[in-house]
């Protein structure tokens, strides 16, 4: 059965030439407005903050290793799955930040960030939904404005990102990459306004705690990807062969090993970006505690996972190992601020059978195929780490002040956090792969999941036999 | 008058990543089973 896009009332070259006109007029519009620019230059920056150099030094510099994750999430897939699959992959990988990037320059800054008065031209917006720094025009064409941007689209596209691996080995390119400008555009930002754009999660109290903590997206960025992660496999369903008739699973092999080992180490470094750069100042000396509690995090992650599995089965298993890391590493995103070092090791400890029970949630009792083990990683540790931000803040950052220092309050507020998340991401998600599945449709057809999607959606191999050349 | 030309975008962008490569991908697919006829 055909889905609406494939219709023949789509098929001229009128609708075509209408969607370009589209956007040559909204490239026009979007043209930058020079003369409302509030400091293009940086020389009134300068004047006023002598710190603002070294600043935005750090800022873009750990923008840069945040970037380079992606890089760390495309060789951990990639590995993963079968190498049938693998140039669909990479390319999923390589072009759901390009499109998510872009959506979030024309929208989804402006919605995150518009009402936030955090740099110039992010006046406009309420406790939902900023509405001033489209495109980055205006008086939001500004040094500072654009440095934030710059931060933030780095963690957008990784939020983007996580869902490529879930959704892997069987969902259409085309589907998957319109799905990434939704995010981009819409669901990663409004979420993210409510928490770090001055949103209602922000400002919200109970007791004596105010606002909701995220230091560097446990929620904002791995939950939100995780969810969306989840739904998407839900929707685009299982991989042939993945579960028997009985609902019992089967192990689906990835191709490289070494993939997932560089992949993991790529990410654990990029993470240092992640964490410490969220202090958005070089002058804030926090730095060295979170940085300390990010890698604390995540190598107490790694042995964890390493020993509970070699527990069970007498193997050391170097895959479990690196899931192992990155749940820690994602659990202690959040409070990696607020905790003292011994904390940050309790929480890699803990993710381990957070991820463990996750994974056996979504396998064995939802029946979803997630082809990497995003969500366990993502999304249990996601909402571990907003918790954990309640639990262990021992109230030498900011005031925040968890359960161990016997405040109750942020732990409650965190609570909200968590089913906020849920409320949210699970039904746009929900809604955003619908509208695709029954347009453009989802999943790949039978014969291409069975030969895999290289050849039908790529026309090339990852890995092509020799050429076989005739000799004369 | 930019939220209004954001929201048009967003809506024309969307169709385009939608509509345009369904279309295209159609096209191929038609012109590749003619090939084989032929």
């Amino acid at each position: 059965m055909p889905t609406l896009f494939e219709n023949r009332f789509f098929h001229s070259r009128g609708i075509i030439l209408f969607l370009m006109a589209i956007i040559l007029c909204v490239a026009f519009f979007a043209l930058p407005v020079i003369a409302k620019a509030a400091d293009p230059t940086g020389a009134d920056t300068l004047a006023a903050n002598p710190n603002a150099p070294v600043n935005m030094i750090w800022v873009l510099i750990t923008a840069f290793l945040v970037w380079f994750m992606q890089l760390g999430f495309a060789f951990l897939g990639a590995g993963l799955i079968r190498s049938k699959n693998n140039v669909n992959y990479w390319t999923k990988s390589f072009m759901d930040f390009s499109i998510s990037s872009l959506a979030f320059w024309a929208f989804g800054f402006a919605i995150m960030f518009g009402g936030s008065n955090l740099f110039p031209g992010l006046e406009d917006g309420n406790s939902f939904f900023g509405y001033s720094g489209f495109f980055l025009s205006g008086t939001s064409y500004d040094v500072s404005t654009i440095m934030l941007w710059f931060f933030q689209m780095v963690f957008a596209a990784t939020a983007a990102t996580i869902v490529a691996g879930a959704v892997a080995e069987r969902m259409k390119i085309t589907a998957y990459l319109a799905y990434s400008f939704i995010i981009g555009a819409l669901i990663y930002p409004i979420y993210g306004k409510w928490v770090w754009g001055g949103g209602w999660l922000s400002t919200l109290s109970i007791g004596d705690a105010v606002g909701v903590r995220d230091f560097a997206g446990s929620g904002v960025v791995h939950m939100v990807g995780g969810l969306a992660a989840l739904i998407g496999a839900w929707m685009v369903g299982p991989r042939i062969g993945k579960f028997n008739k009985d609902g019992k699973p089967n192990v689906i092999k990835g191709h490289n090993l070494p993939f997932v080992v560089i992949g993991t180490f790529i990410l654990f470094f990029g993470w240092f970006g992640f964490n410490p750069g969220s202090t958005l100042a070089a002058t804030d000396l926090r730095i060295s505690v979170i940085a300390v509690n990010t890698f604390l995090a995540g190598a107490t992650g790694a042995v964890v996972a390493l020993y509970w599995m070699f527990m069970k089965t007498g193997k050391m298993d170097i895959v479990m190992a690196c899931n192992g890391a990155l749940a820690g590493l994602v659990a202690v995103t959040a409070p990696c601020a607020y905790i003292a070092p011994w904390a940050a090791v309790v929480i890699g400890a803990v993710a381990v059978p957070v991820m463990l029970f996750t994974a056996n949630l979504v396998e064995n009792k939802l029946k979803i195929d997630d082809a990497v083990g995003a969500v366990p990683v993502h999304l249990g540790n996601g909402l571990w780490g907003l918790l954990a931000v309640g639990i262990f803040a021992d109230g030498t950052y900011g005031g925040i002040q968890g359960v161990i220092t016997g405040h109750f309050s942020q732990l409650a507020l965190q609570v909200i956090d968590v089913l906020t998340v849920f409320a949210w991401v699970g039904p746009t998600a929900l809604l955003t792969f619908w509208v695709i599945k029954k347009t453009m449709g989802l999943r790949a057809s039978r014969k291409e999941e069975l030969q895999g999607l290289d050849l039908p959606e790529h026309g090339i191999e990852a890995y092509p036999e020799e050429e076989k050349v005739s000799i004369p | 008058m930019t939220i209004v030309i954001a929201a048009v975008t967003f809506v024309g962008l969307f169709i385009a990543l939608a509509v345009v490569p369904t279309i295209v991908k159609k096209r191929h697919a038609a012109a590749e089973t003619e090939e084989v006829r032929e």
